[in-house]
């Protein structure tokens, strides 16, 4: 099985390395990263410009990032079933679950080269045309590089939780809903709907999509002279992150096997 | 009149509901969270209940109850004037006289009217169109000796009113105030000839002035490059045998360090060195959107050393404040979730959510007179702002100004501040605090209406602190409702 779903992962990595979209997403997050300079500026003043890093990196993420995630994702799914190619996919001896783990594989890789691309991007415009010191505040070194270093660190990798949550949203949306432009619209819609209403039904703390840009917060905190909280935040995006991979990844499988993949 | 005797909860304290008019405090300290009474509190009929003076009118308390039956009008003293109270007598002043008062036998008797040598060049009496004696302290023992002197501020210093004699006549001016200075603020212009001008030269001076029983502190601020500001201290010492003039032998002066210009003196501890703190808010604007940072620095080494914490969060009232009643002043800092989550996240908030979470850390003072790095403990409040914030509702735009949250009751008298939230439009709520912490739920909940205003403060003198509702009426009165704290069970 493990064998079965690399070589089906392999096989999607190859497909995705020839789709021009593929190529998009990375140079749409490294604008945006150089973009954001427009609303925070930094310069060579001897401040640190961590504040810049949180922020293009967090904002990057959640609203770029997140797009470009969801869009290559649904597209990778849908368009095989809109296009009938899930059909020759299937031929093969491959079962439609590891078929849905290698395309879910495939969008964790995305996130975590979009997320790694926003970070290297962010540090380097910030070495390039910023300063990269300790934060201090009233004359008192608060946070040294190196803790902010980690700070970040730990960021990446509590951040990519929920994206890999939205991953598994995305496939779950796709194997529901033929056709590409469908799924999009949909995976967005819900999306959306469920943004404006989670607060006024207090379910915000149980949805991935309220951790998306938490694990900075502890980053950005600190960049702001103020004492970072990562409990019980770090745990709260674990569970709810893990939890909703976890259902809307059988919950794709599940469509996926009571789908008449002829009709 | 008492509307209802309510109990609002049990657990050891119990609020009692009563509309007592006139009844009024000033807007709190944004430093200590305190109000200043603008009534006074003495006990006029010597019956060992606490009576109130409020705008031109005596109220008696009967049995712990102020009946409105119980009103009486002050005496006639020509406007303006300040009165203040000592031991159960009070005292008028007016622009150039000060006169003395006594409730005996169901009148006023006058005790005194003595002229105010001086007084004249002393500041006036009221700044407004005061029509009733406005409550002042003015009065102070100086000496221990039962007799109360006044002591008003002048134009060149301090007047001394000391009885001699059985009458009240001027004692001492001290000069305690600092020198004038130049104000090099307006410059003058050489160049082009027509713009020469003889520029007329405007002296200032501000200094703040303490009086502490035969001490005497003035504190002059200055400022520094670089944003930064300086506090000379001096610190006089009278001589009663003297007339209370200033011992020049004992005179001490002290400068503090260099510290962030938002700070000033308070008294955070016992000790002989002075104390400053501050806090300050600000605006990150390159946070989507813009955030409100709270900065919260203390010295209580006289500014040798300074200590400062931020935290995203608006302006509070009462950042410090002694919570566990050790005669230290605790720190408190606020931190608000209305900003957290990222930029969708707070977009979303702000459109639709309708409460935000709010913490507030209890940093104890320590023997050293430092605090700790982290905070000693930690309370999470739910607030509902009633609308989500992008509205504006009454109710958030009050949660933006610091005035949901006081911390400086003590309503069941254990020595440890209780905190008290005001978590909906509709309502008060209570939380006891015990050396773990603030309680987990509230112990008692108070209906207040939505145009109406809390404040916390000891009326009837009973050393449990009381919750005081204003408002104004249809008649644009001030009206105010006391909820009197007991700990007695209903």
């Amino acid at each position: 099985m493990i064998r079965r779903i690399w070589i089906g992962y392999c096989v999607e990595l190859t497909k995705a390395a020839r789709r021009k979209f593929t190529y998009v997403g990375p140079a749409v997050v490294l604008a945006s990263v150089v973009g954001l300079l427009l609303q925070h500026p930094i310069g060579h003043n001897a401040r640190s410009d961590y504040g810049y890093i949180a922020f293009a990196t967090s904002s990057t993420l959640d609203v770029a990032g997140l797009a470009i995630l969801l869009v290559f994702v649904t597209a990778q799914v849908a368009g095989e079933f809109s296009s009938g190619a899930i059909r020759l996919t299937l031929v093969r001896p491959i079962l439609r679950y590891e078929y849905l783990a290698a395309k879910t594989l495939l969008g964790m890789t995305y996130a975590v080269v979009l997320t790694l691309l926003t970070a290297v991007g962010a540090w380097t415009v910030a070495f390039a045309f910023g300063d990269i010191l300790g934060v201090s505040f009233g004359g008192d070194m608060r946070h040294a590089t190196g803790e902010m270093g980690l700070a970040y660190a730990y960021g990446v990798g509590l951040a990519l939780l929920p994206q890999w949550a939205s991953v598994a949203y995305a496939v779950f949306i796709a194997t529901l809903v033929r056709g590409t432009g469908a799924a999009m619209g949909t995976a967005a819609g819900i999306w959306i709907l469920v943004e404006m209403i989670k607060y006024r039904l207090k379910i915000a703390p149980f949805l991935f999509s309220s951790y998306l840009q938490a694990p900075w917060q502890p980053f950005t905190d600190m960049a702001n002279g103020f004492t970072p909280q990562w409990m019980p935040m770090a745990w709260s995006c674990s569970v709810v992150s893990v939890g909703a991979f976890v259902l809307f990844f059988a919950l794709a499988v599940l469509a996926l096997y009571r789908r008449n993949l002829q009709a | 009149m008492i509307a209802s005797i309510v109990a609002c909860m049990t657990f050891g304290v119990v609020f009692t509901p009563q509309d007592i008019d006139g009844i009024r405090v000033s807007a709190p300290n944004p430093l200590t969270g305190n109000v200043r009474k603008l009534f006074l509190q003495t006990d006029l009929d010597a019956d060992g209940q606490t009576d109130l003076i409020v705008a031109g009118e005596a109220i008696f308390q009967r049995d712990g109850v102020y009946y409105p039956d119980q009103r009486v009008r002050l005496p006639e003293i020509p406007s303006p004037c300040w009165v203040d109270a000592w031991n159960g007598t009070l005292y008028f002043r007016t622009q150039d006289r000060l006169r003395v008062f006594r409730w005996t036998s169901g009148v006023w008797q006058q005790l005194g009217d003595d002229p105010l040598s001086g007084a004249h060049e002393s500041s006036s009496p009221c700044c407004g169109n005061e029509k009733q004696p406005v409550p002042y302290r003015y009065l102070y023992d100086l000496d221990g000796d039962g007799a109360p002197e006044a002591v008003f501020p002048g134009r060149d210093g301090l007047y001394v009113y000391a009885l001699r004699n059985g009458r009240y006549a001027e004692s001492a001016l001290l000069a305690v105030y600092p020198s004038v200075r130049i104000d090099d603020t307006y410059g003058a212009s050489l160049w082009p000839a027509a713009q020469r001008r003889l520029t007329p030269v405007d002296t200032w001076m501000g200094c703040q002035v303490a009086v502490e029983g035969l001490r005497v502190t003035s504190i002059e601020r200055f400022s520094v490059s670089g944003g930064a500001v300086r506090f000379r201290t001096n610190r006089y010492t009278l001589d009663p045998a003297q007339g209370f003039a200033i011992d020049p032998d004992k005179t001490v002066s002290t400068e503090s360090g260099l510290l962030p210009s938002y700070v000033e003196p308070l008294r955070l501890h016992s000790g002989d060195s002075l104390s400053f703190a501050g806090t300050r808010v600000d605006s990150l604007e390159t946070s989507v959107p813009p955030s409100s940072v709270l900065t919260t620095s203390v010295s209580a080494d006289g500014g040798t050393s300074v200590q400062t914490v931020r935290t995203p969060s608006f302006r509070v009232n009462g950042s410090f404040v002694d919570v566990n009643g050790d005669g230290r002043l605790d720190m408190i800092t606020h931190t608000t979730g209305l900003y957290g989550g990222g930029v969708r996240e707070t977009l979303v908030r702000f459109l639709s959510q309708t409460s935000v979470e709010h913490g507030i850390s209890v940093y104890l003072q320590n023997a050293e007179a430092t605090f700790p790095e982290s905070p000693t403990f930690r309370k999470r409040l739910a607030i509902d702002l009633d609308q989500p914030p992008v509205y504006r509702s009454h109710h958030a735009l009050a949660y933006y100004a610091g005035g949901l949250i006081d911390v400086t009751g003590d309503f069941n008298k254990d020595g440890w501040r209780d905190l008290v939230v005001r978590d909906r439009p509709n309502r008060l709520a209570i939380y006891l605090s015990a050396p773990q912490g603030f309680g987990e739920s509230a112990s008692a909940a108070i209906h207040i209406g939505p145009e109406e205003a809390f404040h916390i403060v000891d009326v009837n003198d009973d050393g449990l602190s009381d919750i005081v509702i204003s408002w104004s009426g249809a008649d644009e009165r001030s009206h105010s409702r006391i909820y009197f704290a007991r700990r007695d069970r209903p």
